[in-house]
């Protein structure tokens, strides 16, 4: 099972990355080759997952969404190009590819044949093109590997050995996804629905299951998330290797609170979204470092330059080029701004609130050129843009009479209300984010609502200035390992950003110094959120979720911090390089210090054994529904379609009237029970507790529990629900030993099968001792 | 021009050829020594009635040697088996003879009562099978006594089942066979369904018409087995259906529709309840089997595996009745045989693999003046030879010919045609035991090894010794006919025996008695039942008559004792004079490997063995293997 996950994790990848990377680069590598490496990998990235997502939004909307539309809708900006490019030719052009198609299905061009003529493309390319593009860059490449491998150690650890899923709002994502096969989307009401297309994409065109999509496309979204880190910090920073020096803090430090890492290890539609907030952030900050930016119109060139402007040559030296080229970069960048901030809003609302906050601190930190209304108009009306092109679907499934999930309402009442103590509802694993801080966190809760009777009435400043001096405590709690002096360490390197800023700024380096104190002012509005409980201000967010974001921007601050020193320190001179080489050292020798962390298995929501079960019950049953699961887990979504899924309380409840001789039958050929003999823990917080509590007679002597949805299935209620089962399953089988057999067994687990005769099938009624 | 070494060459190449052309047939017949019947061997080389297991009840001085203690082997207690029947009837019988197969001691009581009261050394049995009509159900003690016996782990088997007003009225009664309601006193069914993995031969449905509008009646539907109205019960949990009636009227639910074998669970013993008759005939025997294999984790019993096809009463050598025969063929009967059925029955015979043994005669009516043809002898003998079919004597005629004179013409037939010829089986039909007996001292009969006899309901041994030496297969039923009730038969018999034995009578070809008989629409028939059972048991070897009793008697002769320690399956055989086999049912395994002897798969959870030597280990494993670990 661990080979098949590796196997399948790169499969995910290797396709996400396909649609996401390489088909944006195979279209648009001309257009973008301006763009600096790490900002065209951004823009590579945001343009994939853009057009996928609002490709399945648009099908799905027209309910035509199916394998062959999406294939064909991938396609069409590639024939649209070809078109374009090639005019009168593109008709002969398509005649030939459709001849070598075929040729290749008819069998007269050769597999073997094809594969050898990529082969030799793909040797041309590694040999040629990519040898001399690596050799001066090397050492970065080095270095990337080993950040990826980094990433791949601490988070891959976690993919590979647990199977199941790791938060418990997933089966809901999975029912959602689930029902986008159908063209059913928003079926639980309207909802940001950008990570569910990306989700049903790779399964429609790929085929790859939706749930094994769900239990491993963490993997390459954090490592995405970490790559576009250290895209932007690469963007940003004046050292070539200072970037690597937050991006490996980041992944290997032990100060971080787990709560601010744990996320990463489930696929998780406010994760993917921290992928778009640092590309909308660059192209921001890059739009308004153009400081020769005008608009500019081609009518409007001077005489002697229109010819110029259809060759190349010494023409383009001139200013009039210059603007010219400037205006199309700062349209590039406005457009990339766009996408990205859509795609926050597309994929979550939080993504946003925190993109929204980045852009205030690019305002402030860009205030000088921000300000101005040229610029300003440009960014307003990109962001508009962008945010009207992420809720025009939910617009229009709105207009076609769907309401919205109850999480927006939440959400809208949460921020109309000024905060609240509940949590959203179908993303529960928030709300647990103190874990092992639960008395803490009481206590914390305690202390806030006592503050906040008396703070009712005084001024906003005020309230400001009286709880600044709980943010210490509150970064404390939420983002470090209960470390004042880590809490103070973040505190400090967000001010000493602001202070570097501030001096470059000084030392007439606006673009540099804006950077860096928007970068700290972003920071420092997040510290001071983080709070926010305490100080009264309505909760943007929820208040655990601060941390997720903080902790993502620490590695900024602290990269942009050295990078500020050494800049100051070597200034353009090459050797800040290898001040920076030595600075990374430093900064290993450090962590090193402070401590590691460790890659850590959470406790999964279904245990390993039954992934394993139902993976093998899937693949041994494949073209063939007639089979069900019973089982307190929810297989009903990860093998929707594929099979039928029996709750297991449901079953135990109707056996409670065995004396009124009860018909349970189950009319599949097969019927799977899973049975936990050490039932999981299933908390509503990412966690690595593993349960320890046996199932028993006395576990099976008591009732029922009698409350509805999932909560039969958690804590207490589980271990009764399964030591029931258990003792259900014992009779049973004494009844048929021959026809109830083990289908896998650990010690923590047990699945048994039946195999029923479907014109007799069973009647699984039986007294089985406890049954009242 | 031609060179002579070349003409040499030519010529040396078209004598080899002319030579390999010519002698090939001439060797061919050389060495056919068709004369002699293969299959002929005297009966000291097998063995005989004095070999053959007897349960402990029958042995003459009432005790019966155990065989060597195995030694830490876990045994599978199913020593004995008390039939509570009266003895005059017919259940007796078939569990005495299933008893003496399976190579059980048994006992038979005429009541429950007297079975009480005998007390039995108070041990109690294996399994009890108990006609519904000895027990007294009114009695509490002998409930009591019912559920005492399931306590112990002893599996109760009710071959009938008790009035359905006792069933009604009586809630333990109701508890014991499992029956969560009575839906109707009485009801007639159109069809059965009969669940896969009960009896060999997989899932099968026995229905009147294709469906409830058509108006056809399906091939077969002529005969069901067992009755076709019987109370109607509904099975509550615990229970386990094997069989079904398929109610009339397409609003009953399946899982409504009227149990008629089923299984009531007890933890550590079941009760199986037979509804309409089943098990009446040679069917119980079958069904016993079936049972016993669902009783644990594995059962393995001895079989005869031999599958026969007997063309009764073909050839005939004699050119008769030509009238008839110009009238519908517009040949003799000698060519009929020869150019349409032989090739005909060949080719069918041959694609499901069945040896034939061909009951000849000399001629079907020894009253006419026409004789048989000592030619047709020699051609039908080479071609038979060469097909591995076997050569036996018809015994019957059609006119009124003694068979001491019938038997006696044929002696001199053969002696003129060929020197005279060694039959080693004979086809007795129905004839009489005595008559019998007194023809099998015959000297054209003395070679004869064993009898082929019709089937008849009234006999509860489809295998035994006739005498000393002679045995007895009696045929399941006429291949010319198909029916459900047959089938259901051959089912049975293969499941406890993995034996099949199907006469086609061909004299009806010679002498029809309408114009069903053509050979036009015997061959359809005759088609349809060599395919279909064919198909359904392709694992059982195909054998001739004479074949079949070289099996018989290693069968009956074998005694075993089997235990299980983990995954092997430890088999001890006495009385082996050659290859015995035995049947291994298992439940959701498979066997890994096999010492000392071999095994094939006849289905799913179902094993042919074939065991060369006294000790016998086979070792399972699951039957599938997780494939994601």
């Amino acid at each position: 099972m661990t080979m098949l996950t590796i196997l399948q994790t790169i499969g995910v990848a290797a396709a996400y990355l396909a649609v996401t990377l390489v088909l944006p680069w195979a279209l648009l590598r001309g257009k973008l080759k301006p763009f600096r490496l790490p900002a065209r990998f951004m823009a590579y990235f945001m343009i994939g997952n853009f057009y996928c997502m609002n490709l399945v939004y648009l099908l799905q909307l027209l309910h035509i969404s199916s394998r062959l539309t999406l294939l064909l809708g991938t396609l069409a900006p590639f024939i649209g190009a070809a078109a374009f490019q090639w005019k009168k030719s593109f008709g002969a052009r398509m005649g030939q590819c459709l001849e070598r198609l075929r040729m290749i299905f008819e069998g007269q061009l050769g597999r073997r044949t094809l594969m050898l003529r990529l082969g030799k493309r793909i040797g041309k390319l590694s040999s040629g093109w990519l040898g001399e593009w690596l050799a001066p860059r090397w050492p970065e490449a080095v270095l990337a590997v080993g950040i990826v491998a980094l990433i791949l150690y601490i988070y891959g650890t976690n993919t590979i050995h647990v199977f199941g899923y790791c938060s418990s709002d997933m089966v809901v994502h999975n029912y959602w996804i689930n029902h986008m096969e159908n063209n059913n989307i928003f079926v639980d009401g309207i909802y940001p629905f950008g990570f569910h297309c990306v989700i049903y994409y790779l399964h429609e065109v790929f085929a790859i299951p939706t749930y094994v999509l769900l239990r491993v496309f963490a993997l390459p979204q954090t490592l995405m998330i970490h790559l576009m880190l250290l895209a932007f910090l690469r963007l940003l920073c004046k050292a070539k290797y200072t970037p690597y020096i937050g991006v490996m803090a980041y992944v290997v430090s032990g100060v971080f609170y787990q709560y601010t890492y744990f996320r990463y290890y489930a696929a998780l539609p406010q994760e993917y979204g921290m992928l778009f907030i640092l590309p909308a952030a660059y192209f921001a900050i890059a739009f308004l470092q153009e400081k020769n930016f005008v608009s500019v119109d081609k009518k409007e060139a001077p005489k002697g330059q229109e010819e110029g402007l259809k060759r190349p040559g010494r023409a383009f030296g001139g200013l009039f080029k210059r603007k010219l080229r400037a205006a199309r970069e700062a349209k590039r960048n406005l457009a990339l701004f766009a996408i990205a901030i859509s795609m926050t809003l597309t994929v979550h609302f939080y993504d946003t609130i925190v993109a929204g906050l980045l852009c205030l601190g690019i305002g402030v930190g860009f205030a000088f050129r921000c300000l101005r209304w040229r610029y300003l108009k440009r960014l307003m009306v990109a962001g508009v843009t962008g945010i009207l092109i992420a809720v025009l679907p939910m617009a229009a499934a709105y207009a076609m009479g769907k309401p919205l999930q109850g999480s927006l309402y939440w959400g809208m009442n949460m921020l109309s209300s000024g905060g609240g103590e509940e949590s959203e509802p179908e993303e529960k694993s928030g709300s647990g984010a103190d874990g092992n801080k639960e008395s803490n966190g009481t206590e914390s809760t305690a202390m806030e609502s006592s503050e906040k009777k008396a703070s009712q009435g005084e001024g906003l400043w005020r309230k400001l200035q009286k709880g600044l001096v709980y943010v210490p405590g509150e970064v404390k709690y939420y983002v470090t390992n209960d470390s004042m002096d880590a809490a103070w360490f973040m505190l400090g390197s967000v001010g000493a950003v602001l202070a570097l800023g501030a001096l470059w700024l000084i030392l007439r380096r606006p673009d540099y110094g804006g950077t860096l104190i928007s970068v700290g002012v972003y920071m420092g509005v997040l510290c001071i959120l983080q709070a926010s409980a305490k100080l009264g201000l309505p909760q943007l967010i929820e208040v655990s979720r601060y941390s997720v974001y903080i902790g993502y921007g620490l590695p900024i601050v602290w990269s942009l911090c050295l990078d500020a020193l050494l800049y100051l320190l070597f200034w353009e001179k090459r050797t800040i390089n290898a001040g920076a080489v030595a600075a990374l050292a430093a900064a290993c020798v450090a962590v090193a210090y402070t401590g590691v962390r460790s890659p850590v298995c959470l406790s999964a929501y279904e245990s390993n054994e039954a992934m394993l079960c139902l993976t093998n019950i899937l693949r041994e049953n494949r073209g063939n529904t007639s089979w069900t699961i019973c089982s307190a887990n929810d297989e009903q979504q990860m093998t929707w379609g594929k099979g039928y899924h029996y709750e297991l309380i449901e079953f135990l409840r109707k056996q409670e009237s065995v004396k009124e001789q009860p018909v349970i039958t189950i009319p599949t050929d097969t019927v799977y029970f899973f049975v936990e003999k050490v039932p999981i823990l299933y908390l509503d917080y990412l966690n690595t507790i593993r349960p320890d509590r046996k199932i028993s007679p006395e576990g099976a002597g008591m009732p029922l529990p009698k409350v509805k949805g999932i909560l039969p299935y958690i804590g207490e209620e589980r271990w009764v629900t399964m030591s029931h089962i258990y003792y259900w399953v014992q009779a049973f089988r004494e009844m048929y030993p021959n026809e109830m057999e083990v289908y896998y067994e650990t010690d923590a687990f047990v699945c048994y099968r039946v195999r029923q005769d479907a014109y007799n099938l069973y009647n699984f009624a039986i007294d089985y001792g406890y049954n009242e | 021009m031609i060179s002579r070494r070349n003409f040499f060459s030519i010529t040396i190449l078209m004598i080899a050829v002319l030579f390999l052309c010519m002698s090939i047939n001439s060797l061919k017949d050389g060495w056919n020594d068709y004369a002699v019947n293969r299959y002929t061997e005297t009966a000291e080389n097998y063995p005989s009635r004095i070999h053959m297991y007897l349960p402990l009840s029958e042995t003459q001085d009432g005790t019966k040697e155990d065989s060597e203690e195995s030694q830490g082997m876990l045994s599978v207690s199913r020593d004995r088996v008390i039939c509570i029947s009266p003895e005059e009837g017919g259940l007796a019988g078939v569990v005495r003879a299933w008893a003496t197969y399976t190579k059980r001691d048994i006992t038979a009581y005429p009541s429950l009562a007297a079975f009480k009261t005998a007390g039995d050394g108070g041990e109690l049995p294996e399994m009890l099978v108990l006609d519904a009509a000895c027990v007294d159900w009114e009695s509490g003690g002998e409930l009591e006594l019912l559920q005492a016996c399931l306590e112990e782990g002893t599996h109760l088997v009710f071959a009938t089942l008790p009035d359905v007003s006792v069933i009604r009225d009586n809630e333990k009664v109701k508890e014991l066979f499992g029956i969560r309601k009575v839906l109707e006193e009485e009801t007639t069914v159109t069809g059965f369904y009969l669940r896969g993995g009960f009896l060999l031969g997989g899932e099968t449905f026995y229905l009147e018409k294709e469906n409830p509008q058509s108006s056809v009646f399906l091939p077969g539907s002529a005969a069901f087995p067992g009755e076709k109205t019987f109370p109607w019960y509904l099975p509550g949990s615990g229970t386990k259906i094997y069989m079904r009636g398929i109610a009339e009227g397409e609003q009953v639910k399946t899982e409504n529709y009227p149990a008629m074998i089923w299984r009531r669970s007890f933890g550590t013993a079941y009760v199986f309840a037979v509804n309409g008759g089943m098990m009446e005939g040679l069917a119980g025997m079958g069904i016993l089997s079936a049972m016993s294999a669902e009783m644990y984790s594995y059962e393995i019993y001895p079989v005869v595996n031999a599958q026969n096809m007997i063309l009764a009463g073909y050839p005939s050598l004699a050119d008769e009745n030509p009238e008839e025969m110009e009238r519908i063929y517009s040949r003799s009967v000698k060519q009929v045989f020869q150019e349409l059925l032989w090739p005909n029955m060949a080719a069918v015979l041959e694609k499901n693999r069945y040896k034939a043994t061909c009951m000849m005669t000399p001629q079907y009516d020894y009253t006419d003046d026409r004789e048989p043809d000592g030619k047709q002898l020699a051609y039908y003998l080479k071609i038979f030879n060469e097909s591995a079919a076997e050569t036996g004597l018809w015994g019957l005629s059609m006119s009124d010919t003694p068979l001491a004179g019938k038997l006696a013409a044929d002696a001199s037939f053969l002696e003129d045609a060929l020197g005279g010829y060694s039959f080693s089986s004979f086809y007795a039909g129905d004839m009489e035991d005595g008559s019998l007996q007194d023809a099998l001292k015959e000297e054209l009969l003395e070679s004869v090894r064993t009898v082929v006899r019709d089937y008849d309901e009234t006999r509860c041994m489809p295998v035994e010794f006739l005498s000393e030496d002679v045995t007895v297969q009696r045929v399941l039923g006429d291949g010319l006919e198909y029916t459900y009730e047959n089938d259901f038969l051959v089912r049975c018999m293969e499941t406890a025996l993995g034996y099949f034995n199907m006469a086609f009578d061909l004299s009806g070809v010679a002498y029809p008695e309408g114009d069903g008989e053509t050979w036009e629409q015997l061959s359809k028939a005759l088609g349809t039942t060599v395919g279909t059972y064919g198909q359904t048991f392709p694992g059982f070897a195909r054998t001739t008559a004479s074949q079949c009793d070289a099996r018989i008697r290693q069968f009956l002769a074998v005694d075993y004792r089997d235990g299980r320690i983990d995954d092997a399956i430890h088999l001890q055989v006495e009385g082996l004079a050659g290859p015995a086999w035995f049947i291994l049912r298992t439940h959701n395994e498979t066997i890994r490997k096999m010492e000392g002897g071999s095994w094939q798969e006849l289905e799913e959870g179902a094993y042919l063995i074939e065991v060369d030597q006294n000790q016998v280990t086979v070792t399972l494993e699951p039957a599938e293997e997780r494939f994601y670990r």
